[in-house]
């Protein structure tokens, strides 16, 4: 039976939690009223991804239905093929395992969680800052990306 | 002429005082001080003064509440000495370069002094004058048309005005328009071809034209008819453009007055329209780089992870496309088909048993068939979707590019903005109330419209008048040749037409005196207030208009009289006075009740050296409040008047101190 929902650790979705705060502060357009839970998400996967590692989630929460995932999971599934499947190529069936995929995704996602909460209130408080601090990123990314194509 | 002395007795708060305003040989200046409190009679003096040379108190606060002349406390004390009647009486002794070299006017009022009620019973009046040959000739009292010449001939009524003032007169001159027209009418006696002209005309209409109606002859009636038709619509239409002329002139003071509060603050209603656009403008550049860089940030946390997550989706993708171009993708056979077909040994089509050749080519298929048909497919998806992955990556600059300009090109836009707000709310600052100036704008924009209709439809009426003229003329002629036909009337026709060419012929001749006499006093009061006034260059003309509306022009020819200050006002009207004294060849003296009382401090000085200069070559008496008499007129003064005359009230009775 496929998955139905995509967890991430109760703390961050309980009353008062970051996602309350984000919702309430609105930091970085992250609110629900902004962006879709997904996107958030995926957002915090790729910070997950990029400034932490995967971290086990203790007491799970519900934070999206995996119906609104869409074409965002060849995203997801990318994650476990470059983490788990590219080691051995001759497992590559197990891509269809979207448990799998969902189960690596999440630890990320949940490391992303934190990395927010943590620029949120300490980092980039302002978060215009933030915003420029991404783009830098995003930028150096982005030249690399170019001097590879070259 | 000059005043060479007062002597005023029982005369409101006067019982019996005399003041002298002699001219010492070794003073340069012929000015004199009169100094009272409020209240002492310094306006009193001026009126007891006219009452003397006119029998009139042109200067009385409000005569249906003033109490009668006889002063109260000399009334008073006639009752108690049983006596029944007693006194006013003021004298003035005028001297004058041409013969007579004095004169002294005497009025004297008898007043009925029974129980409370004081009446005046009897007034005459009665002149002496210096001979020649240095006698004193008395005017009989019964002479009313020798004082009268006298009177005229040194200061004629009709221009007393222009000879004694008060402070609040010289402020509101030019508010008076008749005041100027009636001036330059009386002092050049057009009043009097004016008034000649009216009773031409009165005969004209009230004994001739009558008789012209009632005669038998329906053929004269009927001409007449016409004309009195045509007359009834020319007298309309001269109606008509009299209360438009009236309105426009009152819209035209409204507008210079207006000019004057908005002077110099002109575009205040535009500068705070534009400010408060101006500040809608950043208002929504502030939410439109709001939205923008939020925009932006929605754009880097949905684009974000395809960065962050590069690696993996290249890694992936390399994979896909290495397993397309081993031709592992999409898979040819189905592995399933082929591990059933081995199973059964027999072909799934023909049927037919595989030998061992094809037996062992399926088994070597089937090895080579890596990849299930379900991972195959999800990997073609994702091959696809990838795809749109790279495309997301790629079209990042761009995006980002665009994001920047925007927010780059409105952070412009708010900064060229708030400088234009902060320049226009330094200038609404400067303003004063800027809110009324507003308002005065938006007046004065209503009585320009107003005076623009003014003008139209006098425009119309007056094209009106002159048809009515032209026909009124052939009328005049028809009537003329009927009235010729009929001898009966020929003699009535006669008269009219003689009435009508007089009018004609004192109408033109008043009209040209009026407009000669326009001129020249523009030209004379211009060229005194331009060497009296003490901010010259401020002031280029003075125009005198036909319809006698006075205009002080800039060197830009704008209407400058409303926004003046009041001793630039009170000076300008003394410039008409001396030139009307000037044109009228009267050479009066001038009496200026409290002159500075309405003068700021800053112009009182200036005003006063005007006066002391105008006295080098005329009398000049001025009366003063202590207050108003302060260290400013005194230094400028500087000792340098002729007579100086204290006066103070005791119980109700005004003696010199």
């Amino acid at each position: 039976m496929s998955r139905i929902v995509i967890n991430t650790s109760k703390s961050y979705t309980n009353p008062g939690g970051l996602l309350d705060q984000l919702d309430k502060s609105n930091y970085f357009q992250l609110s629900k009223s902004s962006i879709t839970r997904k996107d958030l998400f995926t957002f915090a996967l790729g910070l997950g991804l990029k400034e932490s590692y995967p971290k086990d989630i203790e007491k799970v929460n519900s934070i999206v239905r995996t119906e609104t995932v869409g074409n965002t999971y060849y995203l997801y599934s990318s994650v476990y093929f470059h983490d788990v499947l590219s080691i051995n190529t001759d497992n590559i069936d197990k891509i269809t395992d979207d448990e799998a995929v969902y189960e690596l995704t999440e630890k990320y996602a949940n490391a992303g969680f934190e990395v927010i909460e943590q620029y949120m209130n300490e980092e980039f408080k302002n978060d215009d800052e933030l915003m420029w601090k991404l783009i830098g990123d995003m930028d150096e990314i982005y030249e690399e990306l170019l001097a590879e194509e070259k | 002429m000059r005043i060479e002395s007062v002597k005023i007795e029982n005369f409101r708060q006067y019982k019996d005082v005399s003041i002298e305003f002699k001219k010492s040989s070794n003073q340069e200046n012929d000015i004199h001080i009169v100094l009272g409190r409020n209240g002492v009679g310094k306006t009193n003096m001026l009126n007891a003064i006219t009452w003397c040379l006119y029998g009139v108190e042109s200067h009385l606060g409000d005569r249906n509440t003033a109490i009668e002349m006889i002063n109260t406390s000399y009334a008073e004390e006639r009752k108690l000495q049983g006596e029944k009647d007693g006194e006013v009486k003021v004298s003035i002794t005028l001297s004058s370069e041409t013969y007579p070299k004095q004169i002294i006017f005497r009025r004297t009022a008898k007043y009925s002094l029974n129980g409370n009620i004081r009446q005046k019973i009897d007034e005459y009046k009665e002149a002496e004058m210096l001979s020649e040959n240095d006698e004193w000739e008395l005017i009989d009292k019964d002479n009313d048309e020798a004082w009268i010449g006298l009177v005229q001939m040194h200061i004629p009524q009709e221009i007393n005005e222009y000879i004694f003032f008060d402070g609040e007169q010289l402020q509101n001159y030019f508010h008076e328009g008749s005041k100027i027209q009636q001036g330059i009418k009386d002092l050049t006696q057009a009043s009097l071809v004016l008034n000649v002209v009216d009773k031409f005309k009165k005969y004209v209409e009230q004994e001739l034209q009558p008789k012209l109606r009632s005669c038998d002859d329906n053929e004269i009636k009927a001409k007449q008819k016409v004309v009195d038709d045509l007359t009834e619509k020319k007298t309309t239409a001269e109606k008509y453009i009299a209360d438009f002329t009236t309105q426009s002139k009152i819209c035209e003071e409204k507008i210079n007055k207006l000019s004057a509060i908005i002077s110099g603050f002109e575009n205040i209603k535009e500068k705070t329209s534009e400010l408060n656009a101006a500040e809608k403008d950043l208002d929504d550049l502030e939410t439109s780089h709001a939205t923008t860089k939020a925009e932006l940030k929605k754009y880097l946390v949905l684009t974000y992870p395809y960065f962050a997550l590069y690696p993996a989706i290249k890694s992936f993708s390399d994979y896909i496309k290495g397993q397309d171009s081993d031709g592992k993708l999409p898979p040819k056979i189905d592995k399933s088909l082929i591990q059933s077909i081995l199973n059964s040994n027999k072909c799934c089509i023909c049927n037919r048993d595989l030998d061992d050749n094809s037996h062992n080519h399926i088994e070597e298929i089937l090895k080579q068939l890596t990849l299930s048909s379900a991972t195959s497919a999800e990997l073609n998806k994702t091959s696809t979707v990838l795809v749109e992955y790279f495309n997301r990556i790629s079209e990042y600059k761009q995006k980002k590019d665009q994001f920047l300009n925007s927010l780059s090109q409105i952070e412009e836009k708010i900064k060229s903005t708030e400088k234009k707000c902060e320049g226009l709310r330094a200038y609404i600052k400067t303003v004063p109330n800027s809110e009324s100036i507003s308002k005065a704008i938006d007046d004065r924009d209503q009585y320009r419209n107003a005076f623009k209709d003014y003008q139209q439809k006098i425009g119309s009426e007056r094209s009106n008048l002159q048809d009515c003229e032209q026909k009124l003329q052939i009328a005049n002629k028809e009537l003329t040749d009927v009235l010729q036909k009929n001898k009966s009337m020929s003699e009535l026709n006669t008269k009219i037409e003689f009435c009508r060419s007089c009018v004609k012929v004192l109408n033109e001749t008043a009209n040209e005196v009026l407009s000669e006499c326009r001129e020249d006093m523009q030209s004379k009061t211009y060229s005194l207030f331009s060497n009296l006034i003490w901010k010259k260059d401020a002031f280029k003309e003075v125009k005198i208009e036909e319809d006698y509306s006075f205009k002080l022009l800039d060197s830009f020819g704008n209407q400058t009289l409303g926004s003046c200050s009041a001793a630039e006002r009170a000076l300008l009207a003394l410039s008409f006075t001396l030139a009307l004294q000037d044109v009228s060849k009267h050479d009066s003296m001038l009496y200026i009740d409290t002159p500075v009382g309405r003068v700021d401090d800053e112009n009182r000085a200036n005003f006063m050296e005007t006066l002391l200069n105008i006295s080098k070559n005329k009398q000049v008496i001025l009366t003063f409040t202590p207050t108003e008499y302060d260290e400013t007129i005194q230094s400028v003064l500087g000792g340098k008047y002729n007579s100086f005359t204290k006066l103070e009230i005791n119980e109700g009775v005004t003696n010199k101190k």
